[in-house]
């Protein structure tokens, strides 16, 4: 079943084509990977995809409906969005920012009811934060602290997670982790879209990956089939070697520049 | 310090030493004994004595502030005198032979005038009736006009004595409220008028001495049964005439409206203070 | 033990009664203190009985207009003071800091010395909100969007510098002759000599901006997470923007144009709640209100203690107080961002 389905995505800022006809589509179940090289337009699409403002044409339907004329919580209760930078202006406490996550939920003056708590402990356990829940967030390490936003994403129940270089700043073991934690989501009834930069957890954990380079698809399809010593030619100038993905696929992994 | 204090001593030698060119320019002839005949005026107070002590041909200028009605009694008479603000750039081409001022006056002004050689004048300022009797005298004798001044004051006198005569000394409690809540208290002209006039001024009794600000709670706990006011510039607006539409002094003055008193009976000692007093007196009824 | 949600000290009702029980103890204090102790409960019961009294109409007339202005004014910074630096994102915002005060101060004074409030009495908070609004927007727009906080306090500090200027030219160029020297009572403030007829036009303006203010509450926990993050929970922020500035400028607006920018409660005071309110924004409103009010009614209490006389500006008392705190958090500030 498809979720969300973006057709001839474009925007171009001053002349400066940034995304040029991109057809992109979620499928349930699936975790898609949007992979490409800095300036490639990832973050850029998966804004529009989110529903934030901007000067993006095309259409983005979810389940049938335009995103841009979609209510504005009703699209916030299934589509989550973990930004890049995420950071916390105030020094809140893991558990209130948890709890966060369940604004598109509430109405008006309406606190957060047992229904919301009983969500915000599910989340909370399914991402393995309980035991933080009384520490400020400024105080967490990087690990936890993606975990507390993943949490609060999840705690909207959104059908759609969609995030931004989600594990850049962790290491492999926090990595695995959080990606773990996005599989097991889509493998919940779920979707995710996820922007990364390490091709090898990409193809490891993403059904399917989209190769973005200056605003366009290049490849698209299992990680067997976009991460192929031609791709990683042409649009990173890297020459790879052979690795297996968790399919036992074949897959290209980056080794050295080419060219060179 | 030392090269601070060097450096304005020699500037001000050298404005003085400018000045002094400039004067030499336009140096007064003759500083006569005899009666004036360039008479300047650089304050409000001394222009209104002049006006009414002297033939006009003789004044040569007096202050911008004669002018205004709302200042000045003498406000008619002056007009098409020509008018000076106190800078000694503007006396100077006047050859003025005599120069008045009074307490308020502009300082520099009339140091650099004395300095320069010319007849110079200051009035001092006065809270009392004997004061104004003795400044009208002061001036009549320097400008060689005293039956005149002598009539002045008889004037004066005969109408104050006019309203006196009717009245009890010990009369209704009575207190001078202006924007921002100043009044005025013992040794004032004030304070001299309300008794004349026959009230009872309650600024003395909590204690107020000269000028000086009260707040709404004073002005209540006094208990004024009438209210005086004489504000400046009438018709313009600011917090501190916001205040006297204070709902408090609305209240207070509910049984007996404030009056309003024109400034320009007192801003300056001189006679009309026999117009404040009648207009005092008058409130009685 | 999951229901621990109050382990930052109190719960938030119990420090809105604590702090509901601290104003009523200041009300009563404020009420009594003046240039005469005043009883109470004679003045009170004379009040209400057919001809009032000297003692019950200092009560009624001078004391309680006074003392409500205060928390009305109090209330209005404080709470405004919440509302920005939750909604810029940025612990130095303020009325006071980022042109809202000086704005209206400008806009009162403009409509008061030009005669028009002796025509419309409304006039006064209505030039008040103008100005608090324009100045609001200048900076804003000078300072842009997703401004730092040092960007964000220069263009306030510009737009400040300028409507101070204005103010003082105006006061300058007025007709009447006791303006120019009311321009400590616009920059300092000071809630003296008040009348109920000043409460009665600062209520209404002031009710509406709160109400707008209040429902924020959620907008400005989700302005936590970031604007782009606060877009995609649900919520409209050009919207949200534009009704929190105008709601500021109308509650700014009315209390300045009453009392004069009062300097500092509007920063301190969420400050000073914010640890007992575990840093959330929408928790910080309500109590960040009350602390304003009790802040600066006990100000105007101090002010009261002093020799009388030199009737000293409350606005002396806040700032006195303020500007040390205020060097405090551009020190914090420095901090966390090295």
């Amino acid at each position: 079943m498809t979720l969300l389905q973006a057709s001839n995505i474009t925007l171009s800022i001053d002349d400066t084509t940034i995304l040029d006809g991109i057809d992109l589509d979620l499928q349930a179940g699936e975790l898609l990977g949007l992979i490409g090289p800095n300036g490639a337009g990832k973050s850029t699409l998966l804004r529009t995809l989110a529903g934030l403002p901007g000067r993006s044409t095309g259409s983005v339907m979810l389940g049938g409906e335009d995103l841009r004329q979609m209510e504005a919580r009703q699209r916030a209760r299934t589509i989550a969005y973990l930004a890049q930078e995420s950071s916390v202006h105030w020094p809140l406490m893991v558990e209130r920012l948890v709890e966060l996550g369940r604004l598109p939920h509430l109405t008006g003056w309406q606190q957060p009811a047992s229904e919301d708590m009983r969500v915000i402990e599910q989340v909370m356990k399914q991402t393995d934060v309980e035991h933080l829940r009384q520490r400020v967030f400024d105080t967490l390490s990087g690990g936890e602290a993606m975990r507390v936003l993943l949490a609060r994403a999840l705690a909207a129940e959104p059908t759609i997670l969609l995030a931004d270089e989600p594990v850049a700043a962790l290491d492999p073991a926090h990595q695995l982790e959080v990606m773990g934690l996005l599989q097991q989501h889509c493998n919940a009834g779920g979707a995710a879209v996820v922007v990364l930069h390490d091709l090898a957890l990409a193809s490891h954990f993403c059904h399917r990956l989209q190769l973005l380079d200056s605003g366009r698809t290049v490849a698209a399809g299992t990680p067997a089939n976009v991460l192929t010593t031609d791709t990683l030619d042409t649009v990173y100038g890297i020459r790879g070697r052979p690795g297996f993905n968790s399919t036992e696929s074949a897959i290209t992994l980056p080794w050295e520049l080419s060219g060179g | 310090m030392l090269n601070h204090t060097t450096l304005s001593l020699v500037l001000q030698r050298w404005s003085v030493a400018c000045i002094l060119l400039l004067a030499s320019i336009s140096f007064p002839q003759t500083i006569s004994a005899a009666k004036p005949q360039r008479i300047v005026s650089i304050n409000l107070c001394t222009d209104q004595l002049l006006l009414m002590l002297v033939a006009p041909e003789r004044i040569a200028s007096i202050s911008s502030l004669a002018l205004d009605p709302h200042s000045s009694y003498m406000a008619e008479a002056a007009s098409g005198h020509q008018i000076n603000h106190g800078k000694t750039e503007e006396l100077l081409p006047l050859k003025p032979d005599l120069v008045l001022a009074s307490g308020f006056a502009a300082r520099p002004a009339v140091k650099l005038m004395r300095h320069l050689g010319y007849k110079v004048e200051v009035l001092p300022m006065t809270t009392d009736i004997a004061g104004i009797r003795k400044n009208i005298r002061q001036l009549a004798l320097l400008v060689g006009e005293e039956s005149r001044g002598e009539q002045l004051i008889q004037q004066m006198d005969k109408k104050i004595t006019a309203v006196t005569r009717r009245l009890s000394n010990s009369g209704p409690k009575a207190i001078f409220y202006q924007p921002r809540g100043y009044t005025s208290g013992s040794n004032t002209l004030q304070d001299e008028v309300m008794r004349l006039a026959g009230w009872h001024n309650v600024a003395t009794d909590i204690g107020v001495s000269g000028y000086s600000s009260i707040g709404l709670e004073e002005l209540l706990m006094a208990q004024p049964e009438q209210i005086f006011t004489s504000s400046y510039a009438p018709g313009t607006s600011s917090m501190a005439q916001r205040q006297l539409q204070h709902p408090v002094i609305r209240r207070l003055t509910r049984e007996r409206p404030m009056v309003e008193v024109s400034y320009r009976l007192w801003i300056c000692d001189g006679p009309m203070i026999a117009d404040a007093v009648e207009a005092l007196a008058s409130a009685h009824q | 033990m999951n229901s621990s949600r109050t382990n930052t000290g109190l719960s938030q009702g119990g420090i809105i009664t604590m702090f509901t029980l601290l104003l009523l103890l200041l009300f009563f204090v404020s009420l009594t203190l003046g240039s005469n102790p005043l009883p109470l409960l004679k003045a009170a019961a004379d009040a209400v009985s057919e001809s009032p009294t000297i003692i019950s109409l200092i009560l009624t007339e001078i004391r309680l207009p006074r003392t409500l202005i205060a928390l009305l004014a109090g209330a209005t910074l404080g709470l405004c003071g919440a509302v920005m630096q939750g909604l810029l994102r940025n612990p130095l915002a303020s009325p006071g800091l980022i042109g809202s005060s000086s704005g209206a101060a400008f806009g009162a004074v403009l409509v008061l010395y030009l005669g028009i409030t002796d025509v419309v009495q409304l006039a006064l908070p209505v030039g008040g909100m103008l100005g608090s609004l324009a100045a609001m927007l200048l900076v804003y727009m000078l300072a842009g969007r997703d401004a730092s906080i040092i960007t964000l306090i220069l263009a306030g500090v510009a737009i400040n510098t300028l409507a101070l200027a204005l103010v003082s030219l105006i006061l300058n160029l007025a007709p009447s002759p006791y303006a120019v020297q009311e321009i400590a009572l616009w920059m300092l403030g000071s809630v003296a000599d008040k009348g109920m007829h000043d409460f009665w036009l600062l209520l209404f303006p002031t009710l509406i901006g709160w109400g707008l203010l209040a429902g924020s509450g959620k907008a400005l926990d989700a302005l936590t997470l970031g604007e782009d993050t606060a877009h995609t929970l649900g919520f409209n922020l050009p919207a949200i923007r534009w009704r929190l500035f105008l709601a500021l400028a109308l509650a700014v607006g009315a209390a300045v144009s009453i009392t004069g920018a009062i300097g500092f409660v509007g920063l301190v005071t969420p400050h000073l709640i914010r640890p007992l309110v575990g840093h959330q924004p929408s928790r910080l409103l309500t109590t960040s209100a009350l602390g304003g009010a009790a802040i600066l009614l006990l100000a105007d209490i101090l002010v009261r203690l002093l020799p009388p006389g030199q009737e000293i500006k409350v606005g002396v008392i806040t700032s006195l107080v303020g500007a040390p705190f205020f060097l405090y958090l551009i020190l914090k500030t420095r901090r966390v961002q090295l």
